[in-house]
């Protein structure tokens, strides 16, 4: 019996049902270009704390040169379907689920 | 003919008769100078002079001529005293020259040791820096893949660049994804490339960041991201 269970525990649910770790812990991203590839900065909409450490950390990117757009894509299977168009983020905005921080552009 | 006879004869040839009369009163003797390898000798001289009146052109004067004569003379040097407490025989000169060499031959090993220290240093360095350049370029790599369509994903993997859209203009832009920054934004007009568009992040972002960082810009803020990009033509 408890084998059985501990299996079910083990068991993955199916690839249809899977839920990102973002959506179980509600916690939304902030991905940074860097020189490393990019760093991940996660805030937890609900907490107040972590809502400002995410929005000084935004607006010390933004005075370094950087620019925030809201990654609202719709993801089949690990695949971008859809892409809906957003403008560049000016203001940190919390319920953005997902933001890119791109480094400022030279012309070359 | 005498050696003075001679030059005053070719002196005169240059002179009025006024100054040929003059020249006939002084001596004038050449001086033979040698390049003596013996640094021993030095050089006397021997001054005579003469007055006369003026040369024709100058008015009221009177000139002084005078002859040097050099001559070289032997000098004496001092004898050489060599105090024999000071030398040394065969066999110290030997140790000398053998400790000598045992010397140069430890600082040479040192030396080389410190060298190959400090190579050993710089390629470790090199290899760790390498490793985290391959890293950040995978990682970028991931993240450009996870960000494309299934479309820009089969032409990034056959054909190395991919169509993005235009957010605003929705013209059709050929990012070229082929390891250049250098104008790899083809401006597309169907399938005519109508001019080339070069703008991308600073240099320490990885490649494949830079890529991304260019689709992003382009479909949701084209209009400044042209403002600051330079268009080449096609």
């Amino acid at each position: 019996m408890l084998s059985q269970i501990l299996d079910y525990c083990k068991r993955k649910p199916p690839m249809n049902m899977q839920v990102s770790p973002e959506t179980v812990s509600r916690e939304h991203v902030m991905e940074v270009m860097d020189p490393t590839g990019h760093t991940t900065v996660t805030w937890n909409p609900d907490s107040e704390a972590s809502i400002a450490d995410a929005r000084r950390e935004f607006n010390r990117l933004k005075r370094l040169g950087y620019s925030a757009f809201p990654m609202n894509v719709v993801m089949e299977n690990g695949v971008v379907v859809e892409e809906k168009d957003n403008q560049r983020m000016d203001e940190f905005d919390p319920s953005v689920g997902r933001v890119m921080m791109i480094p400022q552009l030279v012309g070359g | 003919m005498p050696i003075n006879d001679f030059f005053i004869s070719d002196v005169n040839q240059s002179l009025n008769t006024s100054q040929q009369a003059l020249v006939s009163d002084c001596f004038i003797v050449p001086f033979i100078t040698t390049a003596m390898p013996n640094p021993f000798f030095f050089t006397n001289s021997l001054t005579t002079g003469g007055t006369s009146s003026s040369f024709s052109g100058c008015t009221g004067g009177n000139i002084t001529s005078a002859t040097t004569i050099i001559f070289p003379s032997p000098v004496v040097m001092n004898e050489i005293v060599i105090d024999e407490d000071d030398l040394m025989n065969n066999q110290e000169y030997w140790e000398l020259a053998r400790q000598r060499g045992v010397q140069f031959r430890i600082r040479t090993a040192e030396e080389r040791q410190r060298q190959e220290a400090e190579a050993a240093r710089v390629r470790v360095e090199q290899e760790r820096t390498a490793a985290l350049r391959r890293e950040a370029k995978d990682k970028s790599l991931a993240l450009l893949i996870a960000h494309l369509t299934a479309e820009q994903r089969e032409t990034f993997t056959r054909n190395k660049w991919f169509v993005v859209i235009g957010g605003q203009s929705k013209k059709k832009y050929r990012i070229r994804a082929d390891g250049s920054l250098n104008s790899n934004i083809d401006e597309m007009h169907g399938d005519r490339v109508v001019s080339r568009i070069c703008c991308h992040c600073l240099h320490d972002i990885p490649l494949y960041d830079n890529y991304l960082a260019q689709k992003i810009a382009l479909m949701k803020d084209e209009r400044r991201f042209l403002s600051i990009a330079n268009r080449h033509a096609a």
